[in-house]
């Protein structure tokens, strides 16, 4: 083993060299950097537990002197936020849990079958994140009246259920899984279907994660189209609510009000960014190397 | 850390068996029958009804008049000409600059820095583990709703006691307060300092993660060779992570020239239209001015743009590469 040498001298020329001030400068600026971006979280957060009065008024806190939940038991009481977040919950997984079917099954035909035009089919699918939603809207909205679908919502999980990035994603593992599995299978008698369901997907998890969980970020913060085709208040997901809620004039303290619901909308994203980091990162990361 | 990477191989240690080709037997050994067509319907019938057909009446709505109530009326190409004397749309075009340069330029060129001193400085001097949290931190914009992300920046940025005038007028930069959405002169430099926010983490981590690909050794020797930080950053990590750029440069152009949200809830393309992009511009016409023709044809334009955007960067992309292969 060669490397063994240049690992050891890396380690003691480690050992010779402590950080130098320069570097600690550099460190210190990507601290601050880092501060300035959670602050504008924290500044949410404190505003929610300020009393709404406070908030808008000219005395200053970095930390709240009386934190109080005062924002959250009236913004519960005056406004049907338990649907809101019940919208949101129903149409993200339920619109995750569908689209993840529809990309491992694309995503399973591209990669491991060889057929006339798969090339072309693969591009056509790959040039639809080009296209911006606005091009569809209008007369997607106005099927989704057509069919009375206006306030339900299977009007905002059924456009989002072809999912090139999921595809793209599901792809590109599946190619990485031995043809010699699925010949095995094969050998074994099992048929078209019985080796996908059996034999590859079992050996998917990895993949179904990363999708689940980036699927489901994607439709937890969908906006556009949502705030098209629902109207009713109680029928709204909670970042279109929230949006709705900052321009409503009727409302007292219609910030301290946003800022709490804000924080309850960013608690389940915080909590699985933290909790799947990896699995996010390589999300991310994956999606970023064709 | 680069790519999720696929169970090991359970193949069996034989050479592959070929002795039992099923009847008209491919190269591969799926490459036989039709099934694959059952895995590419639900995939195909979602591309049709949800984009293709949609795209399709969207740009025949684009040569009409429609108001939303009575039937669609042809009157051939009004709504284009009409939009290229349209002042605002070619503002709104100017603004989407705007975007590019905070949504792909800023961060794409901080993301390099921070990326290369995160992976090469922090990472290697100071243990992973600082370094996994600090690109945790600058991440954690990217995972809020648009929406919300702006909603709080707005918080912040309100002319009569937002946390930013406050903290200037306390350290004594009081003259230096003002309207910032309110006013036009600072409304698109706030959007896009709020982009460039929400937008700084993804190409750290995309780079990070490629960085994972560079051998340590390669640094270590660099280093021992007398190359600086610099020297490093551009003989080594640039180049290393070129595909990565590309990536990054073009998805985010792709998406800077979409951005509606932060638009929509912290200017509504105010004031006086300095903050109007061209996806809030159709959705404007849309849904407000009930113009729906016109509001197409803006979106039209948007795609054309997009694409033709899109295709320049691949092209630029490919003879960037064959330049390269012929060195």
């Amino acid at each position: 083993m060669t490397a063994t040498a240049p690992i050891r001298s890396s380690t003691s020329s480690r050992r010779r060299r402590r950080p130098r001030p320069a570097r600690w400068l550099l460190v210190a600026a990507m601290a601050a950097l880092a501060v300035l971006m959670v602050f504008p979280l924290y500044w949410m957060l404190v505003s929610a537990l300020t009393p709404g009065g406070q908030s808008q008024s000219g005395s200053f806190y970095l930390l709240p002197e009386a934190p109080t939940l005062d924002n959250y038991t009236e913004v519960f009481a005056q406004q049907p936020v338990w649907r809101w977040l019940g919208n949101s919950v129903l149409i993200a997984s339920v619109g995750t849990a569908l689209s993840v079917v529809v990309s491992l099954m694309a995503g399973y035909a591209l990669a491991k079958y060889r057929f006339r035009g798969r090339g072309v089919l693969y591009a056509a699918f790959l040039v639809t994140i080009m296209i911006p939603i606005q091009v569809t809207l209008v007369p997607s909205f106005l099927v989704v009246a057509r069919i009375g679908l206006v306030d339900s919502p299977w009007a905002v999980i059924l456009p989002t259920l072809f999912d090139v990035v999921g595809i793209f994603i599901a792809r590109q593992f599946l190619l990485g899984v031995p043809d010699a599995l699925m010949e095995a299978a094969r050998l074994d008698g099992a048929g078209e279907f019985a080796t996908f369901f059996r034999v590859v997907l079992p050996s998917c998890g990895p993949l179904v994660g990363v999708l689940v969980i980036l699927g489901f970020m994607t439709r937890w913060n969908d906006f556009l189209w949502p705030l098209v085709v629902l109207q009713g208040n109680e029928n709204l997901t909670v970042p279109v609510a929230l949006s709705t809620l900052t321009n409503n004039p009727a409302f007292s303290s219609p910030y301290g009000a946003v800022m709490a619901i804000a924080t309850i909308t960013v608690l389940p994203l915080l909590v699985v960014f933290l909790a799947f980091q990896r699995q996010f990162v390589q999300g991310i990361a994956s999606t970023g190397i064709k | 850390m680069t790519t999720i990477t696929p169970p090991a191989s359970e193949a069996p240690a034989t050479p592959v068996r070929r002795r039992r080709p099923r009847s008209g037997g491919g190269v591969m050994p799926f490459a036989s029958g039709r099934s694959y067509w059952w895995y590419l319907l639900p995939g195909l019938a979602l591309i049709t009804v949800i984009v293709l057909v949609p795209l399709v009446w969207n740009v025949y709505l684009s040569f009409t008049e429609y108001r939303g109530i009575i039937a669609p009326r042809w009157i051939g190409l009004d709504n284009w000409t009409r939009l290229f004397e349209d002042e605002r749309f070619w503002m709104s075009f100017r603004n989407s600059i705007g975007m590019v340069i905070a949504m792909v330029v800023v961060p794409t060129l901080l993301g390099l820095v921070l990326a290369a001193a995160l992976f090469d400085v922090v990472g290697r001097k100071f243990g992973g583990r600082l370094a996994s949290f600090l690109r945790a931190t600058y991440y954690l914009p990217q995972i809020l709703p648009s929406v919300v992300a702006a909603i709080v920046i707005g918080w912040i940025l309100r002319p009569e006691n937002g946390a930013l005038n406050t903290i200037l007028e306390a350290v004594g930069l009081g003259s230096l307060a003002g309207n910032w959405l309110g006013n036009p002169d600072t409304a698109l430099l706030s959007i896009m300092v709020v982009l460039v926010w929400i937008q700084i983490g993804y190409p750290v981590v995309i780079f990070m993660a490629a960085l994972q690909r560079v051998d340590p050794e390669l640094y270590e020797a660099a280093e021992l060779d007398g190359a600086g930080w610099f020297h490093r950053f551009r003989a080594i990590t640039l180049p290393m992570i070129r595909p990565e750029v590309f990536v990054v440069a073009l998805t985010c152009t792709i998406a800077a020239l979409k951005v509606f949200g932060p638009v929509y809830a912290l200017t509504g393309g105010g004031p006086n239209n300095a903050t109007i992009v061209p996806s809030y511009y159709s959705y404007q016409q849309f849904f407000q001015s009930q113009q729906v023709g016109y509001g197409a044809a803006i979106a039209t334009a948007l795609t054309v743009v997009i694409v033709i955007v899109s295709i320049v960067f691949v092209w630029a992309q490919n003879r960037s590469e064959r330049k390269e292969a012929q060195l």
